[in-house]
């Protein structure tokens, strides 16, 4: 027994499980990205390049909040809260005036609101990296004199995602809203003729994006980013490289892609160098692309003559 | 009832409709007949609110009965549905099954009938109970992805799909575009029975002017954009001239 | 999105089939493409660069590297332009593009033994264009099976990887980068127009940017042919109706890599152009991936697929250091604080946003709608008996150059 365990612990703290927790930790913020970039995408038809902006914005306001000495669960829904609602607002401001117009307006307009939101961000918040504070412990386990890359915080970052991933799959696959939703995505002029008001699913879609966001947000920042203006750029494009290997039509695919992802750099750091795994997200979205442009996971097809 | 007056639709400068009225009754087929290009679309898609009505007005008129006073009374409820919203058209009662069918291919059989019923106040399990006994086909099937279904199944499951919210009007767009003949005369006589049945308010779009003749109770004939004939559909029917050039059918 | 007023099939009734406005409507669809003769076009441009480089001698020498500098940018909005503009592939990477260049010449010069040679600094642009048109072509494979928002994801994943890979470059100067001697024309350029018996002399702050501004020039030449080539022409029907395109026999892919490869090197004669000025490069500064973001400001707020909106986004590039002090003195925000160190973001995009949302044809476009009322307005004031029905081409109310395919 006491033999099975060592072994246990001599695994758990091995390199190889090591690399794994770490790229999982990693992994599990590129999916919540991925999957928030991909419910916009299903539903508008919009690629969200101002998605980390907006989170980074959502968890600086529950910051503020944290700093007049709110607990910090309350902060949590508070930023959660905003993003919701500023998900709604964008929508409703930004984009619905550019439906049926050139693709490239809504690009154009995203990356618009990446630059404003930044800009106003550090007006108010400065540029420095401010630390945010976890509700759990981020020391490492000790198992016997081993060191696990695992602690309460890493556990509850896992749990967390997992209940978005499942609470996600549930809303969309087996409620009411959800069927609503996927019709206003899919065919959103049978959807209006059956009587959904595509335009409130629309907006919706966009809350409950935003709100997966901010909590990925929250997960980097109060993990070991710290908090400041430009801490979810690059998270964003690992992001959109997960989505984009999953299909960007695909909420299980842009999952799986990031998870994918985020284990695979790390994997690359450790054996072979942190320079190769900087460029390895570029890499691999460039091999997939190559092979399937329209993702792993997509069911869509390109258009042919 | 639904009661359409001088009716114009534009696509910019591109007139498809132009002053059209007519009157379908409750209760009774209304086919709708003409050439590619006759409007006949355009009229089905203003009437749910698809595009914009430049000029006119499309009234639906529900007679029902109320208790004024303990004694039952007759009321007429009219909506002006020129400037009402695609789906709170469909919430008033209108089913539209557009053409090329509109299924979505993404959702099973299940799926798309529940969305079907769901801006509608009637009970799921029986609404589909109904449907299942109405397209025994469909309870078959009912977990298959509308992907997967024929021509004439997935025209069954647009059409269920609008009947499971209990329409008092429906709308109907080419439902024998691409249906073999067989199918088609079927897919005829099951309109016709449901219109019976239910007394429902059927407009029904069609260019194949044969087979909707033969179950139409009225018939207005379309010509780019303008009613060129509007009379029941015997005397529609036997109008050698609409027959002729309108209509494309040659004599027996 | 599908638009429910997208009409159906059954609606090609026209009302009135006038010939003259089918005239109308041939014409209003050709509008843009309208060539100009070739000669015109070539004075014309080359007339305008002489006339700004003439400028920069009533500039103060504070100015005129901002000037020489939005001269740069201009190039490598040019380049954009015709990625997005003219073949319909919108690129937020084009930063990476400018970096490439950039370095490319700066490591010319800084390895070469006549390092100070004007002559290195012409080869060093040319190594420039060639290694920016390679990048561009490795680039373009991938980019020429990619749409829409695909394609400028992976755009800016390009611009934010190349910054961190060239850091790790040994011979590239690390995070520190490379300095580059300020541009010097050879001894008897100076000479020939510095005339020593009138006591005439070009200030040497002004001699780069004159040169930079004169390659610009150059560059709009070649685009300007490029927008009216067979080349420009297909580029333009991929764009439109890429089926289309195909069928009539345009090699699809091959257009959409070779588009990069152009914006590409004209990204990189920018980036070279503007290093040759500023005199310093590292993977931070000026090319980080925000600047693809403000490449693309600049475009949209000129107006896309134009070269008049190239030629704004220069000046705008330009002035932007003097407008924005002028306006934030105005307004009362100080410069030291946060807000006033943020004014040129939050202005550029605040602008970005509104000039989408309310004139998606940028300050080109809305210039070309004025004179269209304006011209409308004399019209009808000229002839107000000859009502014609209005003209269902107008071209004006398309929104960004673009029109993707749906």
């Amino acid at each position: 027994m006491i033999a099975l365990l060592a072994s246990l612990d001599s695994f758990l703290s091995s390199r190889i499980m090591t690399d794994l927790f770490y790229g999982l930790a990693l992994g599990v913020i590129y999916a919540l990205v991925a999957l928030s970039l991909v419910i916009i995408w299903q539903s508008t038809h919009v690629l969200n390049f101002a998605q980390g902006a907006m989170a980074t914005f959502a968890t600086f306001v529950g910051m503020t909040q944290l700093d007049r000495g709110l607990n910090w669960w309350v902060c949590f829904a508070i930023a959660i809260l905003f993003g919701f609602l500023f998900g709604g607002f964008t929508e409703r401001v930004l984009i619905r005036p550019l439906y049926g117009k050139p693709e490239i307006n809504p690009i154009v307009v995203m990356v618009g609101l990446l630059g404003l939101l930044e800009a106003i961000g550090q007006t108010f918040w400065s540029s420095s990296t401010r630390n945010y504070p976890a509700p759990f412990s981020q020391d490492y386990w000790q198992l016997h004199g081993r060191l696990v890359a695992l602690s309460a915080w890493v556990i509850f970052e896992f749990f967390l995602a997992v209940v978005i991933m499942v609470s996600i799959l549930i809303l969309f696959q087996f409620t009411n809203i959800g069927l609503r939703l996927r019709a206003a995505a899919l065919a959103p002029e049978v959807a209006r003729l059956l009587g959904v008001r595509v335009n409130r699913m629309l907006t919706l879609g966009w809350m409950i994006a935003s709100a997966v966001g901010t909590i990925a947000a929250i997960i980097v920042t109060a993990g070991t980013g710290g908090l400041n203006v430009n801490v979810m750029d690059a998270f964003f494009v690992s992001g959109f490289i997960a989505a984009a290997i999953g299909g960007l039509d695909s909420p299980v695919g842009a999952v799986i892609g990031g998870i994918v992802l985020g284990v695979t750099t790390d994997f690359v750091r450790d054996y072979w160098s942190g320079n190769a795994a900087q460029l390895t997200p570029l890499v691999a979205l460039l091999v997939v692309l190559m092979i399937r442009p329209e993702g792993l996971f997509s069911k869509s097809t390109t258009r042919r003559v | 009832m639904i009661k359409v007056e001088n009716l114009s639709v534009n696509y910019g400068a591109v007139q498809a409709l132009r002053d059209v009225s007519f009157t379908a009754k409750t209760g009774v087929i209304t086919a709708v007949l003409g050439a590619n290009g006759a409007g006949k679309t355009s009229l089905l898609r203003s009437m749910s609110g698809l595009v914009k009505i430049a000029n006119g007005s499309i009234t639906i008129e529900d007679a029902h009965t109320v208790m004024v006073d303990g004694h039952p009374q007759s009321a007429v409820e009219s909506h002006e549905l020129r400037g009402m919203k695609t789906e709170d058209i469909a919430r008033l009662g209108v089913g539209h099954v557009p053409e090329g069918r509109g299924v979505i291919a993404e959702f099973t059989v299940e799926e798309n009938l529940r969305l079907g019923a769901l801006s509608s106040k009637v009970n799921l399990a029986e609404g589909l109970a109904r449907q299942f006994e109405q397209f025994p086909v469909l309870g078959e099937r009912r977990k298959q992805y509308a992907s997967t279904l024929s021509g004439g199944e997935r025209q069954m499951l647009a059409m269920a799909r609008a009947l499971i919210a209990e329409p008092k009007v429906l709308l109907l767009d080419e439902p024998s575009l691409g249906l073999a003949p067989l199918v088609t005369a079927d897919m005829m006589a099951t309109i016709r029975q449901l219109c019976e049945s239910q007394g429902l308010t059927v407009i029904l779009v069609e260019q194949n002017a044969k087979s909707a003749l033969r179950i139409a109770h009225d018939a207005v004939v379309l010509h780019i954009g303008s009613v060129v004939a509007a009379a029941d559909a015997a005397t529609v029917a036997a109008d050698d001239q609409l027959r002729h050039y309108y209509l494309g059918l040659v004599q027996e | 999105m599908s638009t429910p007023t997208s009409p159906p099939h059954d609606a090609t009734h026209v009302e009135q089939p006038k010939v003259s406005s089918l005239k109308k409507f041939a014409a209003g669809s050709r509008g843009v493409i309208r060539a100009y003769p070739s000669a015109t076009r070539i004075v014309s441009i080359t007339l305008l660069t002489f006339l700004a480089i003439l400028a920069t001698f009533y500039i103060s020498d504070t100015q005129n590297p901002a000037i020489g500098e939005g001269a740069a940018v201009a190039v490598a909005v040019l380049g954009l332009t015709w990625l997005t503009g003219w073949s319909g592939q919108v690129s937020l990477g084009n930063s990476g593009f400018m970096m490439v260049g950039a370095y490319t010449a700066s490591l010319w010069i800084n390895h070469h033994p006549s390092a100070t040679q004007p002559s290195s600094y012409g080869i060093g642009l040319v190594l420039a264009v060639a290694v920016g048109a390679v990048t561009g072509l490795i680039l373009g494979l991938p980019a020429t099976r990619l749409r829409g928002p695909y394609l400028a994801g992976m755009t800016i994943a390009f611009a934010v990887v190349i910054p961190s890979f060239i850091q790790t470059l040994s011979f590239a100067g690390g995070s520190g980068g490379l300095q580059v001697f300020a541009l010097t024309p050879p001894q008897w350029f100076v000479n020939f127009f510095n005339d020593q018996e009138y006591g005439y002399q070009i200030a040497n702050a002004q001699w780069p940017t004159d040169i930079v501004i004169a390659i610009a020039g150059f560059s709009f030449l070649i685009m300007a042919n490029l927008f009216h080539s067979k080349l420009g022409r297909s580029m333009r029907m991929v764009r439109d109706n890429d089926v289309a395109a195909e069928l009539a026999g345009i090699n699809l892919p091959r257009m959409r890599a070779l588009a990069f490869v152009i914006s590409a090197s004209f990204g990189a004669l920018g980036g070279a152009l503007f290093i040759y000025i500023a005199n310093t490069i590292t993977p931070e500064e000026p090319f980080q991936f925000t600047f693809g973001i403000t490449l693309l400001t600049l475009m949209v707020v000129g107006g896309i697929g134009t070269l008049w909106g190239a030629a704004i986004a220069g000046v705008v590039f330009a002035y932007q250091g003097p407008w924005i002090a002028w306006l934030s003195s105005h307004v009362g925000i100080s410069s030291t604080t946060n807000l006033g160190q943020q004014m040129p973001n939050i202005l550029f995009s605040g602008i970005l946003i509104l000039t989408m949302l309310l004139a998606p044809r940028g300050i080109v476009g809305g210039i070309q709608d004025l004179v269209r009322i304006v011209k409308k307005l004399l019209a009808s004031s000229a002839s107000r008996s000859e009502t014609s029905p209005e003209s269902p081409s107008d071209n004006a109310s398309g929104d960004a150059a673009t029109h993707s395919p749906s």
